[in-house]
């Protein structure tokens, strides 16, 4: 049952409440992000809130989505709009009344959106693209959905693309590593990309880096090329695209130049390094801030490991606290099973 | 007939991609470019007719084709999903497409009625019929649900399946209970494609209207698309059915563009021509080139029923348009450029040959040989043609003599009139561009006269040493 306030409010309600466009973030499969789904949707349908429902398109996991997956879990009620691959409606029992085919397309079909006319089970594949995803997204509130959830997951590609929703709980548990403080450490680490603050400059984007000095704005593509205006102290230092370990290395080429700028990337989805570079990369330059920064609501944590390598529930929350505490992230851990 | 690439280098894809079409039926309509052959003079006609009455539409009642645009613009292609009536049973959004196109119908019909009552082959007719199949409750909400109307069986299954959500709701989900729930979850999924069978049964006789439907949207949509092109554009009807070729004032966008961008401006061409040779020579700056390309592309226009860019246009009808230009690759077959286009050369030779009226367009032909059997090469091309009676041929060649053999010839005229050192003035004032010296206007000569003799000229213009200028032996 979800945990509730000593005046009877659910906790897990209270902190997206505000949230117009809400997603929830899987560190890995079996995190317990299907449950505090279930919870959100469950949460918000008793209060009468019509909710929109979509994914983040999982690119390449085609074969494994149609040959592999258990039923699906998410379970919505009566009045609930999807935004779905049409090859993945039967999997669900749901009542449909079709609503829009998009034309937007997904190795699963084409995406379509229907209003739920039963409860059931519905199977959830998204868009891809970020321009693909705002579509749903209006296209959900268009047809008079409340709020929009958006099942998202972390991939080698994407942190699950936090640029649209306004709000992101991030879900983790036991069965993304055997070592509870490795899964402490990464999540805190994550939850700390999340909760990165939002940058006030202006970009005009178009190269790979744009070095903000007190003489002005200057663009290119190789860090190189900028090393004389970096000389002359830049006060910021734009990451247009994805931050990976080998654009960590570029920098750190540069690091005696960067001594006094902050490194600015495009919004967390984009930062796809390693902690070891991320913290190298804090320690040389003034530190990291976002274009757009995301709302970490809360950390829901899963001691139960689907690989059966369970943590002691207590523990593992006492541990990700921790981890986020020395990361200065404030965020709410909730165990999933109170979510 | 041209190939897409040469399509492409004629300007043909350039104005086809300025036509904006509604619709993905329209859309195809123009990428498969129909040309109306021989025994389709009267489609074409009725065409060119449509394209004549909409351009008048589109000029009288702006706000009523605004009207029919954006009615249009929503229109997607379903007819996947019609083609499965009766092969199949539909699926839930296959019938979602389809009710939505029948209520588009139904808005589209009443507005366009007026205008299609004047135009061939376009008639949008709304099918209450089949609305009713699918819509059953009359709702018209464009979404598309099994109304329980359609079998008390579904119905029945909808109820239960209610009352037992409320209930573990209420309850909690006992096994017992979800059980419950997941079989009356497949029997309503089992009555459901069982009446959404019968739905595709009651379309069946619907199926063609449907289907005919989408072909008067796209006839519509693509001579629309036309005609707003000719009011923008300030092209002409051409006069399709003369004897011969008589265009005056011709242009071409694409090159136009190019000019354009360099500050220049087209020079419109004017060309008559009889069946057999008809000869343009000129200097070698691309002029004729040009020339030719834009001759294709207004005949090219004209045969697939669009309006062309001329101050007045009247041609034959045409059962196949050929160009062998200079500009053709033959990088994959792996012959020569000249083993390439003498083969070529010879399958345009035997696909006109059955020809009532073949347009022949050979620009630069045998350039790729020296020049002495090159001119051979031409004159016996041009020979060839005159003797031939079902060939208008437009030969463009820089070789001596050729155009003694011609019916009529043009002269571009190039560089002629500046003689070297006011050229070499304005190009040190500026003239950055010997094309902007060029006059490009073809000019109809007597068949003795040589192409002028530019290239001396243009070296002198261009101030090369004289060390070298002094020893070319003229």
């Amino acid at each position: 049952m979800p945990r509730r306030d000593r005046r009877g409010r659910s906790v897990l309600y209270e902190l997206i409440e505000g949230t117009r466009t809400l997603s929830v973030i899987g560190m890995c499969k079996n995190a317990g992000k299907t449950t505090v789904l279930n919870s959100v949707i469950a949460e918000c349908e008793d209060r009468g809130e019509t909710l929109g429902l979509t994914s983040i398109g999982r690119d390449g996991e085609r074969s494994d989505l149609v040959t592999n997956t258990k039923k699906p879990e998410i379970f919505v009620r009566e009045g609930a709009v999807i935004a779905t691959a049409e090859g993945l409606v039967p999997m669900g029992d749901v009542s449909r009344e079709i609503l829009d085919k998009t034309g937007i397309p997904t190795p699963m079909g084409e995406i379509i959106i229907f209003r739920a006319r039963s409860s059931g089970f519905v199977q959830l594949g998204g868009a891809s693209t970020t321009e693909q995803q705002k579509l749903l997204r209006d296209a959900l509130l268009g047809f008079g959905c409340d709020r929009v959830l958006i099942d998202g997951a972390i991939s080698r590609k994407s942190l699950g693309n936090p640029a649209l929703a306004d709000g992101v709980i991030l879900s983790s548990g036991a069965s993304y590593d055997p070592d509870m403080e490795k899964t402490a450490a990464d999540t805190a680490y994550i939850a700390s990309l999340f909760s990165l603050g939002e940058a006030d400059v202006k970009t005009e984007g178009g190269a790979r880096f744009e070095a903000v000095t007190e003489s002005g704005t200057y663009r290119a593509d190789e860090l190189t090329k900028l090393a004389d205006k970096l000389k002359e102290g830049a006060e910021m230092l734009v990451l247009n695209g994805a931050v990976t370990d080998l654009t960590a290395r570029e920098i750190l080429a540069h690091a005696k130049l960067l001594k006094n700028t902050r490194l600015i990337a495009v919004d967390a989805s984009r930062l796809l390094l390693k902690k070891e570079s991320f913290d190298k990369l804090e320690r040389f330059t003034r530190g990291f801030a976002v274009l757009k920064g995301t709302r970490l609501l809360a950390v829901t944590v899963n001691a139960f490991s689907a690989y059966g390598m369970h943590y002691d529930a207590e523990r593992f929350i006492e541990r990700v606290r921790s981890k986020l505490n020395d990361l200065g992230v404030g965020a709410r851990v909730l165990d999933v099973k109170n979510a | 007939m041209l190939d897409s690439e040469q399509l492409y280098k004629i300007g043909f894809r350039f104005v086809t991609d300025s036509v904006e079409l509604m619709t993905p039926y329209g859309e195809e309509l123009k990428r498969r470019a129909r040309f109306y052959g021989r025994g389709e003079e009267n489609e074409l006609k009725a065409e060119q007719k449509n394209v004549a009455r909409l351009v008048g539409l589109v000029r009288e009642e702006p706000a009523k084709v605004n009207a029919i645009l954006r009615l249009l613009m929503p229109v997607k292609d379903i007819r996947r999903s019609i083609g499965a009536i009766g092969a199949k049973t539909l699926s839930e959004v296959e019938l979602f497409e389809i009710k939505r196109f029948l209520l588009q119908l139904e808005l589209i019909a009443p507005v366009t009625e007026d205008v299609s009552r004047g135009l061939d082959g376009v008639s949008i007719e709304p099918i209450p019929g089949a609305l009713g199949v699918i819509d059953p409750d009359g709702t018209r909400s464009p979404s598309f649900y099994v109304s329980d109307r359609l079998s008390e069986k579904l119905c029945g299954i909808r109820r239960e399946r209610k009352l037992v959500d409320e209930e573990i709701k209420k309850n909690g989900a006992s096994e017992e209970l979800v059980i419950k729930r997941t079989r009356l979850a497949a029997m309503e999924e089992d009555e459901n494609a069982r009446v959404r069978g019968e739905i595709t049964d009651k379309l069946v006789p619907y199926k063609e209207k449907l289907l005919a439907n989408t072909a008067s949207i796209a006839r519509l949509d693509f001579a629309l698309g036309k005609a707003r092109l000719a009011e923008k554009t300030g092209a002409v009807m051409p006069k399709v059915g003369s004897d011969g070729f008589g265009l005056s004032g011709m242009t071409n966008p694409r090159y136009a563009a190019i000019l354009a961008e360099k500050g220049l401006s087209f020079m419109p061409v004017s060309l008559k021509l009889e069946r057999g040779s008809v000869v343009i020579t000129g200097a070698n700056m691309g002029g004729k080139s040009v020339a030719i390309k834009t001759l294709a592309l207004n005949v090219m226009l004209a045969m697939c029923g669009y309006f062309v860019f001329a101050d007045s246009a009247e041609l034959p009808y045409l059962d196949g348009v050929c160009l062998l230009s200079e500009d053709r690759e033959d990088a994959e077959s792996g012959l020569s450029t000249f083993g390439g286009e003498m083969k070529a050369f010879d399958e345009m030779l035997k696909d006109t040959a059955e020809m009532e009226n073949a347009l022949v367009l050979l620009d630069e032909f045998a350039r790729g040989t020296n020049p002495h059997e090159g001119t051979k090469l031409v004159k016996a091309a041009a020979r060839l043609f005159n003797e031939r009676k079902n060939t208008f041929a437009v030969i463009a060649t820089h070789f001596d003599g050729v155009s003694r053999l011609a019916k009529i010839h043009y002269r571009v005229a190039g560089l002629k009139g500046n003689d070297p050192e006011t050229l070499k003035t304005r190009l040190a004032c500026g003239a950055d561009d010997l094309s902007k010296l060029m006059d490009y206007g073809l000019y109809p000569v007597p068949p003795d006269e040589e192409p002028p003799r530019d290239a001396v000229k243009i070296i002198k213009a261009l101030g090369v040493s004289r060390e070298f200028t002094d020893l070319i032996d003229i």
